[in-house]
């Protein structure tokens, strides 16, 4: 994945160590940190019970909730509900950025000196797609989220598509980037032996670059996981609304019990694609 | 064409079909990704929202009639759209908490990366095991000790790496109060899990002929990561730190929601005073500092002549 020649020595790599030292010096002293505040008042104690709750989750509430769902199948349907919204987003984001990706990118055009009037068309429609992507992925899904919210109210839609459309950008721009990079010698060899250039982006440069997309892909995912359990915040019940509710009461061991959780679903999903990528290699 | 070419001929295509890799996993794992997909469409809803239709309508005509900015809405004149701006650029805090943004991001990838490189060369493959870059170590009283910090460094990144930015800064700020260091934390802490599995995947890709050399004249595998992998590999930790900083301007905009300043601070204040002229300027303000970030990471990286 990582081609290209590099220097070694970028005139001096202690003038880039030295500026990038300066900057964070320069930040630290606008924020006001000091790292003294970090060890004052309660923030010790309060640390230490956060921390010594991560070796007993809770398996059960804390304080018990008269008539309450167990503690255990809240936590089992919150997982799948923060599931199922990673995979609506993802499964909105991917077609999106796909479709964004194909536009941007060059490597299946035809010949555009030969066929000038496909260029005129091509080009218009591959920097419109560029805006679109780097507008779409520079405003945080979050913010997304806060706006549909704002203008429309809090719905399964406006959540969905509130993340599904940086996910489209961030995946298009991914997308078109490894289209680029791949190596166009079967793509080449399939056209010189009279492909289309459709045909020889599908049969010769797809297949190579497919188990990186797929990769990435699943990278994505994992972050709608992340993002999914993020947007308990603004009202949908995922992981991170237990979350914020738990803490609310103080309840560290229930807070660790998600945080586990999170950590599993990341785990696994992680597990999955690098199986698959091991047997798309070989 | 005789009919015994064209059996042999048949002949061969059959054997080629059977010859045809069947990747079981790849079939079985396409029919759950579809499976699941279908099952998260007919599941039901996420939310169930109280709104009616004509409530959802009413509110979007409310939203879209504030957007633009109040004294330009009252005159009909952009020209008023200037001295709006510079007022809440000025007054309104806004060029100060882009700059809270901008060194959050800063503080928070220096601390990641630099916890990060602390960490690395135990979760490195090819550093932390009995052998070193496959040369047979010295004596070891208790060789096991490799694996086991090899395998418990990976397991900090992997779980690090698995806490969303936005649910670690709100803990942390239950447990800190509104302070800076709650959310540069948050971003370091994530941070640190994903820039400690790409170092140790440079580490591990390094060329190993100079940390070889320097294990087989006597050095210790610190001395080789010190000596000879980190300066090898120099530009393209660089360029990661500057893809993670580029995502953690991304991140810092919105960590401002949980009530430190920085300019989601400002954007859930404006909605909550409804002024949602004065939300989407700051959006769009965030916005562009994402990008200005990403053509700046974009710059650094052309520049070091690395891809990522």
């Amino acid at each position: 994945m990582l081609a290209g020649t590099y220097r070694h020595y970028l005139g001096s790599r202690r003038a880039t160590l030295l500026a990038i030292t300066l900057c964070v010096l320069v930040s630290f002293w606008l924020l006001g940190l000091n790292p003294l505040r970090l060890f004052s008042g309660n923030n010790l104690t309060l640390t230490r019970d956060f921390l010594l709750s991560a070796f007993q989750p809770a398996l059960d509430y804390q304080k018990p909730i008269e008539g309450a769902e167990p503690f255990l199948l809240t936590v089992i349907s919150t997982t799948l509900l923060t599931l199922r919204f990673a995979l609506l987003a993802m499964s909105v984001a991917i077609p999106c950025g796909a479709l964004l990706a194909l536009l941007a990118s060059t490597a299946w055009w035809p010949d555009i000196r030969r066929h000038k009037m496909l260029g005129w068309v091509l080009r218009p429609l591959c920097l419109s797609s560029r805006i679109i992507m780097a507008f779409s992925r520079s405003i945080h899904e979050l913010i997304w989220g806060l706006l549909f919210i704002t203008a429309m109210g809090l719905s399964t839609d406006a959540a969905i598509i509130a993340v599904a459309i940086p996910y489209s950008g961030i995946l298009a721009k991914i997308y078109s980037e490894m289209f680029e990079e791949h190596s166009r010698e079967a793509q080449r060899a399939l056209q010189a032996i009279g492909a289309g250039s459709i045909v020889a982006f599908l049969a010769g440069l797809l297949p190579r670059a497919l188990p990186d997309l797929i990769t990435y892909t699943f990278y994505r995912l994992e972050c709608a996981v992340r993002t999914a359990a993020v947007f308990g915040f603004v009202g949908i019940e995922t992981i991170g609304y237990r979350i914020k509710l738990a803490s609310d009461e103080f309840h560290y061991r229930e807070i660790w019990t998600y945080l586990y959780v999170l950590f599993a679903m990341i785990m696994v999903i992680e597990w999955w694609s690098r199986a698959l990528r091991k047997r798309m290699e070989t | 064409m005789s009919a015994r070419a064209e059996e042999t001929r048949l002949a061969r295509i059959a054997y080629l079909r059977r010859q045809q890799p069947r990747p079981w996993f790849l079939y079985l794992s396409l029919l759950a990704i579809i499976l699941a997909g279908g099952w998260a469409w007919t599941a039901g809803d996420l939310y169930t929202s109280v709104l009616t239709a004509s409530q959802r309508s009413a509110n979007l005509e409310r939203f879209i009639g504030k957007l633009t900015p109040a004294p330009v809405q009252a005159s009909g004149d952009w020209s008023d759209f200037r001295p709006w701006a510079m007022e809440l650029l000025v007054e309104g805090e806004a060029l100060k908490a882009v700059g809270m943004t901008l060194a959050l991001a800063t503080a928070a990838a220096a601390l990641s990366g630099l916890f990060a490189l602390l960490f690395i060369p135990g979760a490195a493959r090819n550093l932390s095991t009995p052998r070193p870059l496959g040369i047979t170590g010295g004596r070891d009283t208790f060789p096991l000790i490799w694996d086991i910090i090899n395998k418990v460094s990976r397991l900090a990144f992997v779980f690090t790496r698995s806490l969303p930015e936005y649910i670690l800064g709100f803990l942390l700020i239950s447990i800190l109060g509104p302070d800076p260091w709650a959310l540069v934390l948050a971003l370091a802490i994530h941070n640190f899990g994903i820039l400690g599995r790409l170092g140790s995947e440079v580490v591990e890709n390094a060329p190993p002929r100079p940390a070889r050399t320097v294990i087989a004249h006597g050095g210790g595998r610190l001395g080789a990561y010190l000596a000879a992998i980190l300066p090898e590999s120099f530009n393209r930790m660089v360029v990661y730190f500057f893809y993670r900083w580029e995502t953690c301007v991304r991140e810092a905009t919105v960590l401002g929601m949980l009530g430190v300043i920085s300019l989601g601070f400002l954007i859930t204040n404006a909605k909550a005073a409804r002024s949602f002229d004065q939300m989407l300027f700051f959006v769009l303000l965030g916005a562009l500092i994402v990008l200005a970030g990403d053509l700046l990471s974009l710059l650094v990286r052309r520049w070091l002549r690395v891809e990522r």
